[in-house]
């Protein structure tokens, strides 16, 4: 199945998308399974939304969902 | 300490208690009972960089009576692009010595005490008379320490964080270990260097001072941890709980 991926700061450098923009993930994918096969630090996933709702890294994913991915921030001087 | 004997001018607002002119536009937003808590209150800023001048700036334009400002630091030409004390008349200087000029020049009423150093320098005395705490540096281990310290001195702690085009803020209420909970485990340097632009540094300062102008008025309740993240490229906010 395939989602939508929004990865923001500095996850976006992991961004793994089609031409559609969209990220192809196995069935029964999880959020962390997501997170994971993206290469991202699971420690630095502090905040994720799927369709605007906020979840945990177990949340089971499904078709067309939208996923968003943010780390926190870190700087202020 | 009244109003009127400290805070410039007075002018009458429609019937009520007068105000100092200097605070008119503050009403409407403020109450005239919040502006007098205001004057009452000591806040402490740590870190007078980025975060830290929007916040000392913002507060002192708000009428709050009393800041304390850490920071070791002296102005470089790096921070020109988003510290508003940094101006090229301030390269060399230290942090703490123009953040007492620049409120000396916005709000001579607000009582400005500069400490040259990092915050396990502020002495007891001072957290004693402390109402609230601005989180504004750019580390972990500080960031985990003063959050620390706060929870041992019972303070309330606003939390703010930038990273390029995206920042968080967060009122740390005490007892509350949610700045350990957004960095858990993190060694130094797992940050990418996304920049600090300033517009990012502003609108993150901004919402600090708005957040804590909320807790010194006593209209902010407590409420479970929670930290607010934004995504200023697509004007979007997104609020969790940690």
């Amino acid at each position: 199945m395939r989602v939508k991926v929004k990865l923001l700061s500095v996850f976006a450098a992991h961004a793994r998308e089609d031409a559609e923009g969209l990220t192809a993930i196995p069935e029964g994918a999880t959020v962390r399974t997501l997170a994971e096969s993206l290469g991202l630090s699971l420690e630095l996933v502090r905040i994720i939304t799927v369709n605007g709702r906020q979840v945990y890294l177990d949340e089971p994913l499904t078709e067309g969902d939208c996923v968003y991915l943010f780390p926190p921030a870190l700087g202020g001087g | 300490m009244s109003p009127e004997s400290v805070h410039g001018d007075i002018v009458g607002d429609h019937g009520g208690a007068p105000v100092a002119a200097r605070y008119r536009r503050n009403l409407g937003a403020l109450r005239r009972a919040v502006q007098e808590r205001l004057f009452a209150s000591h806040a402490l800023v740590v870190g007078l960089g980025g975060l830290g001048g929007h916040v000392i700036e913002q507060l002192a334009r708000c009428g709050v009576g009393r800041i304390t400002g850490v920071d070791p630091d002296v102005f470089d030409e790096t921070n020109l692009n988003r510290q508003l004390l940094a101006t090229t008349a301030t390269l060399g200087q230290h942090k703490v010595a123009a953040a007492r000029e620049r409120l000396a020049l916005v709000n001579p009423d607000c009582i400005f005490a500069g400490i040259i150093g990092r915050h396990p320098e502020v002495p007891e005395i001072v957290w004693s008379t402390v109402d609230l705490v601005f989180e504004c540096l750019d580390n972990i281990a500080d960031r985990l320490d003063l959050a620390a310290r706060c929870m041992r001195m019972d303070r309330t702690l606003i939390h703010g964080a930038v990273a390029g085009w995206y920042g968080q803020v967060a009122v740390v209420w005490p007892g509350q270990d949610t700045v350990r909970l957004l960095y858990p485990e993190i060694g130094p340097g797992w940050e990418r260097d996304l920049g600090t632009p300033p517009f990012t540094v502003g609108l993150v300062g901004s919402l600090m001072v708005a957040q804590g102008i909320k807790v010194l008025s006593g209209s902010a309740a407590p409420s479970s941890r929670r930290v607010d993240f934004l995504d200023i490229r697509e004007c979007r906010r997104v609020q969790t709980a940690v």
